[in-house]
């Protein structure tokens, strides 16, 4: 079965006045039809610009795309021309922010706004756009759409701004969504609602998403599959299950163990030590070495390759944490 | 208060950004020659030699000489010295007033910051070369009220840059951090708040003494400037005016001599201007 | 420190006309926080409870109502003769960024507060002092003479918490002091807290959103709701055997780690309304699944449902 996305040893760079920033190193993963993939990281693991890559926003430049391929639906999109890629984006590949109001124009009605993307995508007049755009809002259950799409956006709190870009990202019947960090700026309350309307969007229209978070709760809770980044590199992708019982990656395993429980109380928090690489001078090698504690000679020079070490457990790292040691 | 591995990125800014660097490269030549003036002026500007009256260009004079038979090139050297002096302390006196008083305007607030900022709203009001003429036409001409009259004009103006900046500083958190540390209040907005709203106010004040060296020009040219037989600039220029079809070098020279610094100026301060915004860039 | 009816209403300017409307950031607030106690404030967007702290800070001043420190009512930290009292108090910021004045060292930010008050008898033994509260913070020597954006997000804000300790305070008030931090990080600056608490015997108000933070570092917890307490709990009782609705939906909210403990459909509905607009009664109703008649009409009080727990719930004061 063929992947709706692979993204294969993506290498990116940006040109600045500082010095080249060594965004991306080796990003490798995949997702097939219907499948929700959450990718993981923290402060500049890469996530956001490998979300940018995939649907070619990334200003070029200064980003410079050094190597890597971004397989979807069987062709290249890197090798796209500008027209082709217009196409694509928008209409296949959709993407929504983390803050809403910077992606809606505080000028317009949401219903100039939506029916605008909506014309934009498909040859329709503006009063059957209009009522594309009050089924989508239905759909992403907003109680009162015709209320709605009179308003402007700042009318609107957090998450019905959230769910109204949703809307206008399906409303055009896209196959991938791209999910850049959807629900850091809600209340956790809101956030559950959100999460809960992707799930439900997956389950009703089949569409196949990227989330981009911080979060691992949020990734345990709606992800299939995760990839979880470091420093510009994919450093474990498995389905989700798989990686809360068995995080072979010493940085994944660390991770996991820093996060501090809700439902029970404990002493002292596991951390991990040091900080985030700078990416304008990263680590040799693996850009996780420094802060491992499993770290071999190896590991300072080559930075590891993305390899299966089980079935659909991928990972890269010269000295994985053992299995006993992980907790269950 | 250095900031070091900044540095780097500033000369990186600096290199690449040709106008500041032409524009320093001028200012810093007309400033060195009007400190060195009385070194490197071949004559005495006020000498006259009236056989020589209205010569071209020469060898002994190579800017020529004027109807009195000054030479033109010491008086041109001279006149940088006036220009700026003049300029740069008007503009000095006038930020230390206006940013001080925009200043605490803008961190008090209320009541001050009404009456401070509508008597300045007035004063910005009146085109800056009418205010000028009106001030010396009260105090009459001469250079102490020359440098009043530019003060004046000018202070409004930094006293607005100084409070959109403070404005936006005083609510940052490291201002209640210097209250919980006990700060007082003048303390924080001259310690804290002011140091971090200079890069615009800088930026301002080499721009305003280009345009004051107009400003004087103008005022020259109506006779309100500096009054002769000192050497300036624009004073030159206005009495090179009757003579200008005969012996046009009597005007060019001075002429060339406003332009480049004005320009000079405006070129610094724009490329200033790029340099220090976008500021420290955080992580 | 205790607060009696605190109250703290702000003008806010609003719609395309900047017509003037108030609204009410901290609704009649009465906490109590013990010496030697780390109380959480937690709550959602709204809730009041940055402003609240911030009034305990004396950075604002309230509109109405009193609060006491060591017994002694607070009207004006600000003034000289509080100075003691300034000394005391103390807090963390959320953002590390601004935080800290861009324009000075390490050295300077923590010397600074000693100087202003009056703390070590030259500048050799200030030196001492900031060097000691820099490595209690996890800093070394080398970091004195550095600006700090030539610091990670993690290290500026142990050099804040360093700026916080230097002067010997007896209360330390932390604003989402790790909201802005990576997880990984995060991890850090919150078992710091907790060192830093036993070894100089502070007593703490840790603001947070994240529930799991106040777990972890809390000896009892105060929820909010659009500027009103709705419940004050000893830690265990709040997350075993919550009483409050909110508190319920709230802890049911938060995403787990455990893919297995996946929910099927959303926990809550609706949002917390605007503060220009606040529904009559209890602010929670229009979103509570046990809302009864009197919920719409009278705001319930907090009042006590056994020995671990006070909250504020006409279903939940029927029930008892």
């Amino acid at each position: 079965m063929e992947h709706l996305l692979e993204v294969k040893n993506l290498k990116i760079q940006f040109d600045t006045e500082e010095g080249t920033v060594y965004a991306l190193e080796n990003v490798s993963f995949h997702l097939n039809k219907g499948e929700i993939l959450g990718i993981i990281g923290e402060t500049g693991s890469g996530k956001s610009v490998t979300a940018s890559a995939i649907n070619r926003i990334l200003p070029v430049p200064p980003a410079r795309i050094v190597n890597g391929e971004i397989i979807f639906q069987g062709k290249d999109v890197l090798q796209y021309k500008r027209e082709e890629m217009n196409k694509i984006r928008g209409k296949k590949i959709s993407m929504i922010f983390q803050e809403p109001m910077t992606a809606l124009n505080p000028v317009f009605k949401i219903k100039e706004q939506m029916s605008d993307v909506i014309m934009h995508h498909q040859k329709v007049n503006r009063k059957n756009a209009v009522k594309q755009a009050t089924q989508m809002l239905e759909q992403v259950r907003i109680p009162d759409p015709e209320m709605v799409l009179d308003k402007f956006p700042h009318e609107l709190s957090g998450g019905m701004r959230q769910r109204v870009m949703i809307a206008t990202a399906l409303s055009c019947e896209a196959d991938l969504l791209i999910a850049d960090e959807p629900t850091t700026a809600l209340d956790v309350t809101t956030q559950d609602q959100i999460l809960a309307l992707i799930q439900e969007m997956r389950k009703n229209i089949d569409i196949s998403v990227i989330l981009i978070t911080h979060d691992f709760g949020v990734v345990a809770e709606i992800c299939d599959k995760v990839a979880v980044m470091y420093g510009g590199t994919v450093v474990e992708f498995t389905d989700i299950y798989t990686l809360t019982k068995k995080p072979y990656h010493p940085y994944s395993n660390g991770l996991l163990k820093a996060i501090p429980p809700v439902d029970k109380t404990i002493e002292k928090l596991n951390t991990i030590p040091g900080s985030v690489p700078n990416l304008l001078k990263p680590p040799t090698g693996c850009r996780f070495h420094p802060r491992c504690e499993n770290a071999l000679e190896k590991c300072k020079i080559d930075p590891p390759p993305l390899k299966e070490i089980e079935e659909n457990h991928f990972i890269a790292c010269y000295n994985p944490i053992k299995v006993g040691e992980n907790n269950g | 208060m250095k900031y070091n591995n900044s540095m780097a990125i500033y000369w990186r800014r600096i290199s690449k950004n040709k106008m500041a660097a032409i524009g320093a490269l001028i200012v810093l030549f007309i400033v060195v020659i009007a400190i060195l003036a009385p070194v490197i002026s071949p004559y005495e500007p006020d000498a006259q030699d009236l056989y020589s009256s209205l010569t071209g260009p020469s060898k002994e004079h190579w800017f020529g000489t004027d109807i009195y038979g000054r030479d033109i090139l010491s008086r041109v050297i001279w006149g940088a010295r006036i220009s700026l002096s003049i300029s740069s302390l008007a503009v000095f006196l006038s930020i230390l007033i206006g940013v001080f008083l925009g200043a605490i305007a803008a961190y008090f607030g209320g009541i001050l910051d009404e009456i401070i900022m509508r008597f300045f709203d007035i004063l910005l009001s009146f085109p800056d070369i009418l205010l000028a003429i009106a001030i010396i036409a009260i105090l009459g001409p001469g250079r102490s009220n020359l440098i009043t009259a530019i003060t004046i004009y000018s202070i409004p103006q930094f006293a607005r840059i100084a409070r959109s900046t403070v404005v936006s500083e005083k609510t940052k958190e490291y201002v209640d951090a210097a209250r919980l540390s006990g700060e007082s209040e003048m303390n924080i907005l001259f310690r804290y708040v002011l140091p971090n709203s200079l890069s615009p106010i800088i930026v301002q004040g080499t721009l305003r003494i280009a345009y004051a060296i107009l400003i004087i020009s103008g005022l020259g040219f109506l006779g309100l400037g500096i009054q002769p037989p000192t050497p300036e600039w624009e004073t030159d220029l206005s009495i090179a005016r009757t003579y200008l079809r005969a012996s046009p070098h009597t005007g060019i020279f001075p002429g060339i001599a406003i332009f480049i610094t004005v320009m000079g100026f405006n070129f610094f301060g724009d490329g200033l201007n790029e340099i220090l915004n976008p500021r420290m860039k955080d992580r | 420190m205790k607060t009696q009816d605190l109250r703290k209403e702000f003008q806010v300017r609003v719609g395309f006309l900047q017509k003037e409307r108030k609204i009410t950031a901290v609704d009649n607030v009465n906490l109590d926080i013990q010496q030697s106690e780390t109380v959480g404030l937690v709550g959602e967007s709204g809730c009041g409870k940055t402003t609240l702290g911030r009034i305990l800070a004396g950075l604002l001043p309230a509109t109405s109502g009193k609060f006491f420190y060591r017994g002694n009512e607070i009207t004006e930290i600000k003034k000289k003769k509080n100075k003691q009292i300034r000394r005391e108090i103390q807090m963390v910021f959320q953002d590390p960024f601004s935080s800290l004045n861009p324009r000075m060292t390490v050295s300077d930010i923590l010397s600074r507060p000693l100087k202003v008050f009056k703390i070590g008898k030259n500048a050799k033994e200030r030196t001492k002092i900031v060097l000691e509260t820099l490595e209690s913070v996890g800093m070394k020597t080398e970091h004195m003479s550095r600006y700090p954006h030539e610091f990670s997000g993690g290290q500026r804000q142990r050099i804040a918490v360093a700026r916080s300790l230097i002067v010997n305070p007896a209360f330390i008030i932390l604003d989402e002091p790790t909201s802005a931090l990576d997880v990984s990080v995060q991890s850090q600056i919150l078992n710091l807290m907790v060192d830093i608490k036993t070894n100089f015997q502070l007593t703490m108000l840790l603001i947070t959103h994240d529930l799991s933070v106040a777990r972890f570092q809390c000896d009892r917890i105060a929820v909010m709701y659009m500027g009103r307490i709705v419940v004050i709990s000893d830690k265990e009782a709040l997350f075993n055997s919550p009483a409050h609705p909110y508190t319920k939906i709230l802890l049911k909210s938060i995403p787990r780690t455990d893919p297995e403990q996946r929910r099927k459909k959303a926990i809550s509905t609706g949002e917390v309304p605007s503060l220009l607009n606040p529904p009559s009664g209890c602010y929670f109703a229009p979103r509570c699944p046990l809302k009864m008649d009197i919920c719409e009409t009278k705001a319930p009080e907090l009042k006590r449902v056994n020995e671990h727990q006070t909250c504020a719930c006409f279903a939940v004061e029927k029930e008892k």
